[in-house]
């Protein structure tokens, strides 16, 4: 059991992480705008759902059409199965508070909807309704909550771990992995250490003058906590420094 | 007098609805919702002729109208008797057309100053709030707390005052206290094992009562219908000839069984009021040909009791499969290891083992043929879905 690991969907970090994250814990993807941390959002569901395993997106600042967009543009470059296959096999549900909030249609299928980004417990009902919707189908159940710094912003940092505290307890309790992200630049320090407190580990992406890097906090047993640098697409990520493999027996 | 909360069951339970100059909350935790009581107890205040005056700081007036109507109560046959107050819009920067409005959400003062010349210029009110607890969220805990004599002597005003609140895990513990001290406190608490998958509420307390039930009354919300009481369904199930229906006939106080040749070949069926809590008990098959039953039935279930025979270890391989068909649906689970009345009965820690177990599933050595057993194992497994023992 503690060895299980569950893929990134990005080798190399798998490589760095030993196979991956562990399942039934909550992951914090931290770092300023622009840096690809939606690309690992999205590698990382898209991998769940080719192995068969559901996923449900939460989403505060986008609709589940153009999630599905997303989606579908990786899965059409690396695999045969449409993202509407997935969509149609009832693997991946949603949760949206934003499509409301602008007035915009609210009749994408799999869909909870939520009148905005204030009402934190009506958040938290969709959250659950979804995952119940999903019990039984696949073992490692995926989240990917997109984004904390959102209902920080509409409501506040206290309100909004008391809600992420019950949320990251029930994510475990369904035996759920969970990507959350939070914005760099956005919450003081002691705001962010907070959240980091949650959590079982935090990928964080920074710029570093020209390059861009990333690292593992938490996580359990990896190969380096250290900056490695990485380059993306909006349809790829890897890891593109080197990391020292002189820790593996 | 008293006024009805729109929702029978819960009338029964606090004598006949609210009486006019008392305040109740509807007191939800976290993940389960309490809006739908909050629309049917201000809407049938309304038809008992109260002014009607909704607080809204979690969406605009019109998806509150909008949200009623869902559960089929219709705000607009009231016309001017229903007005909003609008804490909401202020904080996006909306337009709105709400009769009274919120400046700042964000300042306690504010929302009471708005509150205060609302109850000013309307009599006979009734006062909704959805929700106290959003309340929190804005003005931040330590200046509701400051306010919160203010904010009690407000909720004493009105005819009728009734609020919702989600019960977080708030740091300065008078919060809740304020909360709570509403004349009526009415519990609305989720049933869970992977998920919540059912909900149940509870009169913690009524002023105007001399004692309050403590019965836990499970519900479902439906579409236009609203609150539903609901009687939910309870598996037995477990290995051929392991004492299952002889448990369905010993746990329930009515039941009927369908048999052949003296083995269930489809299902037992029973109900059973105990405690304060009414289930209906299902008595599935033991033959794995049957796992089908089991996986039908397992939808709005509340839970499991595998039935072994404790004298044998033989069967323990089937009942492990059981588990496992059990475990994926995310319910709950109990042991009954029955036959205890007999010599060579594998102990608790042998069974657990054998059975690959987590911790947190009970194991209860029991007599299915004696009705205290079967109803301390029933009561066992309720006591784990509404009590919430963390499986972490």
């Amino acid at each position: 059991m503690s060895d299980e690991r569950i893929s990134t969907g990005v080798t190399r970090l798998d490589e760095l992480m030993r196979g991956g994250v562990q399942p039934h814990a909550n992951f914090l993807v931290y770092g300023p705008p622009f840096v690809g941390k939606e690309v690992l959002l999205n590698l990382y569901a898209v991998q769940a759902l080719e192995e068969g395993q559901p996923v449900i997106f939460v989403l505060t600042d986008g609709t589940p059409t153009d999630k599905a967009v997303e989606l579908n543009e990786i899965l059409e470059v690396n695999s045969e199965k449409k993202y509407s296959d997935f969509e149609k096999e009832g693997l991946v549900m949603y949760v949206d508070s934003y499509s409301r909030t602008i007035e915009a249609e609210d009749n994408h299928p799999n869909t909870v909807y939520v009148d905005g980004n204030v009402n934190l417990n009506a958040i938290g009902v969709a959250v659950n309704e979804a995952m119940q919707r999903l019990v039984g189908k696949g073992e490692f159940p995926r989240l990917v909550f997109d984004s904390i710094s959102t209902l920080i912003i509409y409501s506040n940092a206290p309100a909004t771990f008391r809600f992420l505290q019950v949320l990251a307890g029930r994510v475990s309790r369904n035996r759920s992995t969970a990507f959350y992200v939070l914005e760099k630049g956005m919450h003081t320090d002691t705001e962010v250490q907070m959240f980091k407190h949650l959590m079982r580990g935090v990928f964080e992406f920074q710029e570093d003058g020209e390059h861009l890097v990333m690292r593992v906090q938490g996580g359990g047993d990896v190969l380096t906590h250290d900056w490695v640098a990485y380059s993306y697409t909006p349809l790829s990520m890897d890891l593109t420094g080197s990391f020292t493999m002189s820790r593996v027996i | 007098m008293s006024v009805s909360t729109g929702i029978s069951v819960l009338d029964e339970r606090l004598g006949g609805g609210v009486p006019t100059g008392q305040s109740l909350v509807y007191l939800n935790e976290p993940a389960v919702d309490s809006k739908v009581f909050l629309y049917q107890s201000f809407f049938a205040a309304l038809r008992e002729g109260l002014t009607g005056l909704f607080l809204t700081n979690v969406k605009p007036p019109n998806r509150i109208r909008q949200d009623f109507a869902r559960y089929g109560l219709e705000l607009d046959e009231f016309g001017d008797q229903c007005a909003f107050i609008d804490s909401y819009s202020g904080l996006i920067g909306a337009v709105t057309d709400a009769r009274y409005v919120v400046e700042n959400p964000h300042d306690m003062d504010s929302v009471l100053t708005t509150v205060t010349t609302a109850l000013d210029e309307n009599d006979h009110a009734v006062f909704g709030l959805n929700s106290l607890s959003t309340v929190v969220n804005y003005v931040g805990e330590e200046a509701f707390v400051a306010h919160g004599d203010r904010l009690r002597e407000q909720l004493q005003r009105p005819t009728l005052t009734l609020a919702c609140a989600t019960d977080w895990d708030f740091d300065d513990l008078r919060v809740t206290e304020i909360f709570r001290s509403l004349d009526g406190v009415v519990n609305l608490q989720g049933m869970e094992e992977r998920v919540v998958f059912g909900q149940y509420f509870t009169v913690e307390s009524a002023a105007w009562l001399d004692r309050t039930s403590d019965d836990r009354v499970m519900y479902k919300v439906a579409p236009f219908k609203g609150v539903q009481i609901y009687v939910p369904k309870l598996l037995v199930t477990g290995p051929f000839n392991a004492g299952k229906s002889t448990f369905v006939k010993s746990v329930s106080t009515r039941s009927v069984s369908v048999e052949r040749m003296g083995t269930t070949v489809a299902l037992d069926h029973g109900l059973v009021e105990h405690e304060g809590v009414t289930a209906e008990v299902f008595g599935t098959p033991g033959q794995a040909r049957f796992d089908h039953v089991i996986q039908q039935l397992a939808r709005n279930a509340m839970g499991v009791v595998l039935v072994v025979d404790a004298t044998k270890p033989d069967d323990i391989a089937r009942a492990r499969d059981i588990i496992a068909l059990v475990d994926r649906q995310g319910l709950p689970l109990v042991v009954a290891a029955n036959k205890q009345d007999l010599s060579g009965c594998m102990s608790e820690t042998e069974l657990r083992q054998r059975l690959e177990l987590s911790p947190e599933v009970a194991i209860i050595p029991c007599r299915a043929n004696q009705s205290e057993d079967a109803l301390a194992v029933f009561q066992r497994l309720v006591e784990r879905i509404t009590r919430r023992e963390e499986n972490e």
